[in-house]
């Protein structure tokens, strides 16, 4: 039971760990979150509610 | 008062700072930051509308007046940057000290790991996220000092003497309305009652008198747009709702800003383990914490979630209050309050992990490997915060013609008038990134540019009389009559970015000192300078002089300290080295 809990916080631990440095490097080489502006438009949107 | 371990504190400031440079990364490289309202420019003036005298509402006061003053110590390009860093460093250093503990020995810190968490959690959320891609820079200002005003207050209610601190933490929070009131929610929530409410309300009073008194000034311009409470209202995140997701301090009307993290599956998970978090740190916090320790994060929390969330559940009634009552616009950005719900869901979320940390097993390596994953368990929820909120933030430099402008316009009467009337730009030179028209303050005379603000395509009015008048001088027939409208009303130059979007502004007759692809100077003739009231003056001048008195006398007091510090007198006392001969 011991080895089982510690084996399970070192995967949960070391899981977060991981997950977070895949994160930032996925979201480094990843597409951009929003289109560049339309400057075909009017005028720009300071925002969207959509 | 015991000492914070030395190292252990060296490692708080040094996560705290590597946190700021992770987020920031590379908005730090040379080149200013113009993202949606954050505009900073080499040499800000000390015009007339930073101090409040503007025909517009006083948005930027006294942020603007602060930094015009600030960079002539320190370049603009270099002073935005640390401010930006230095906020995020405070911040999640302050956050830690809301974890100490008090008993009759002195304050005892929490474990590292604990308050590594909390550094982490105040540094990396939605909050800092959003608030950092809208430019919000004053309120990230204010929720950096956050956390220390809480501290002050709770020593001001142990020694029952003002600190020191507090007299220039104060001031720091309150560069914008909206940081000022919550600045002001913590002072009293902190401090008030037994005869510390009356001198909590003056330092409060005194902290946001620049814009509470640059708002009385101008009350007869001081409504909004109601529609605006619907669309700058606490929003939902993805599939979270809006009050789920203000719970881990998400939320923000503008989903072009909300992280991509918080709006697809990772949002739930958040939301799950950072409540869950909270609820399993609850019951220990509430032991552990004194019951008026408790009464001031509950209150803080109640009063910004609330706030948050009346945005959302009742926007007629914030857009009523907005149209009717001077000045009760600012609470429309519903999302801002959430500043308040800060401090108590990271010391929960310590608390939390401290509760879990005693059941953790007691293996060092497994020990170590949870506390990893505590301390990033916030980066993992929300990992496109980093390296400039996902490279959302790049520095610019701004055109040559830019400055040769600013020197054209250096001596001249009158006020410039910014064209076309629309008050974002997205040029090309700062990466067609979104940004307010920031030709008005890269220049050092006073101006008039659209307050219009666009969402989703339908205009939501702005404030300005100046700029309706402005308007309908430019619906003249001629340049000619064009020109003398707008030198009626006090406008001697005319600046058009060629550039910006929509149809070409007409024609203004004058005498064209730049003609750039990037900007068209005019002056123009026979300008009826703006005069200011007297009033308004004598106002302004009171309420600089009780937001200065505070700034001042924190100063004073604290170089006082330090010559007559124990530590002083102790090396004073030290023996000096005799020679025999």
């Amino acid at each position: 039971m011991k080895i089982l809990t510690t084996f399970a916080a070192m995967v949960v631990g070391g899981g977060i760990a991981a997950g977070s440095m895949y994160g930032l490097l996925a979201s480094q080489t990843s597409a951009p979150a929003d289109s560049p502006t339309n400057v075909n438009a009017p005028q720009f949107d300071y925002g969207s509610n959509n | 008062m015991r000492r914070r371990g030395g190292a252990a504190e060296a490692a708080v400031v040094v996560w705290a700072l590597a946190l700021a440079l992770l987020v920031l990364g590379p908005a730090l490289g040379p080149g200013f930051l113009l993202v949606r309202d954050m505009v900073w420019v080499p040499d800000l003036a000390l015009r007339a509308d930073a101090l409040g005298l503007g025909s517009g509402l006083p948005r930027a006061v006294p942020s603007d007046a602060v930094v015009a003053v600030l960079d002539e110590l320190v370049p603009g390009m270099v002073l935005q940057k640390l401010v930006l860093v230095l906020a995020l460093m405070a911040g999640g250093v302050g956050a830690t000290r809301l974890l100490d503990r008090s008993d009759g020995s002195g304050t005892t810190p929490a474990p590292l790991v604990v308050r590594l968490v909390a550094v982490t959690l105040y540094d990396w959320n939605a909050l800092v996220a959003e608030r950092l891609l809208m430019g919000a820079w004053p309120v990230l200002v204010g929720y950096a000092v956050l956390p220390w005003v809480l501290v002050a207050a709770r020593r001001w209610r142990e020694e029952q003497r003002l600190p020191r601190g507090l007299l220039l933490l104060v001031p720091l929070g309150c560069l914008s309305a909206s940081a000022g009131l919550a600045t002001a929610v913590a002072v009293l929530a902190g401090a008030a009652g037994r005869g510390r409410t009356a001198r909590a309300s003056l330092l409060v009073l005194a902290g946001n008198a620049p814009w509470l008194v640059a708002g009385l000034v101008h009350a007869s311009s001081a409504t909004s747009d109601a529609a605006a409470a619907q669309v700058f209202a606490l929003r939902g995140e993805g599939s979270v709702p809006a009050p789920l997701a203000a719970l881990t301090l998400g939320g923000i009307w503008n989903t072009a800003v909300q992280p991509g993290s918080r709006t697809g599956v990772l949002g739930w998970v958040a939301l799950v383990a950072l409540v869950g978090l909270a609820a399993v740190g609850w019951r220990p916090w509430w032991r552990r914490t004194p019951p008026r320790e408790r009464h001031t994060l509950l209150v803080c929390w109640v009063v910004g979630f609330g706030s948050a969330v009346l945005t959302w559940a009742a926007p007629g009634a914030v857009g009523w209050a907005a149209e009717h009552v001077p000045g009760a616009g600012v609470v429309r950005d519903g999302a801002r309050a959430l500043v308040l719900c800060a401090p108590l869901l990271v010391v929960l979320v310590a608390e939390g992990v401290r509760a879990l940390a005693a059941r953790a097993p007691r293996e060092a390596v497994a020990r170590a490997a949870l506390a990893v994953g505590a301390v990033l368990l916030p980066v993992a929820l929300m990992p496109d915060l980093g390296m400039g909120v996902g490279h959302r933030l790049e520095p610019a430099d701004y055109p040559a013609a830019y400055d040769r402008a600013r020197r054209l316009l250096e001596d001249g009467r009158g006020d410039v008038l910014v064209l076309p009337l629309s008050s974002y730009r997205a040029p090309t030179w700062n990466h067609r990134d979104l940004v307010l028209d920031p030709v008005g303050r890269y220049l050092g005379r006073d101006y008039v540019a659209s307050d219009v603000l666009v969402v989703d395509g339908t205009p939501l009015s702005g404030e300005d009389p100046r700029v309706a008048r402005a308007a309908r001088a430019l619906a003249s027939s001629t340049p000619e009559l064009r020109a003398d409208a707008l030198a009626r009303i006090g406008i001697g130059a005319v600046v058009v970015d060629p550039t910006a979007p929509g149809e070409p502004p007409p024609e203004v007759a004058g005498v064209r000192l730049l003609d750039d692809p990037d900007l068209r100077v005019t002056t123009l003739d026979d300008v009826r300078v703006r005069q200011v009231q007297t009033s308004w003056r004598l106002a302004m001048a009171a309420g600089w002089l009780a937001f200065l008195g505070l700034v001042a006398a924190g100063l004073a007091l604290g170089v006082r300290h330090l010559l007559t510090s124990p530590w002083r007198a102790s090396r004073k006392r030290l023996p000096r080295r005799v020679t025999r001969e």
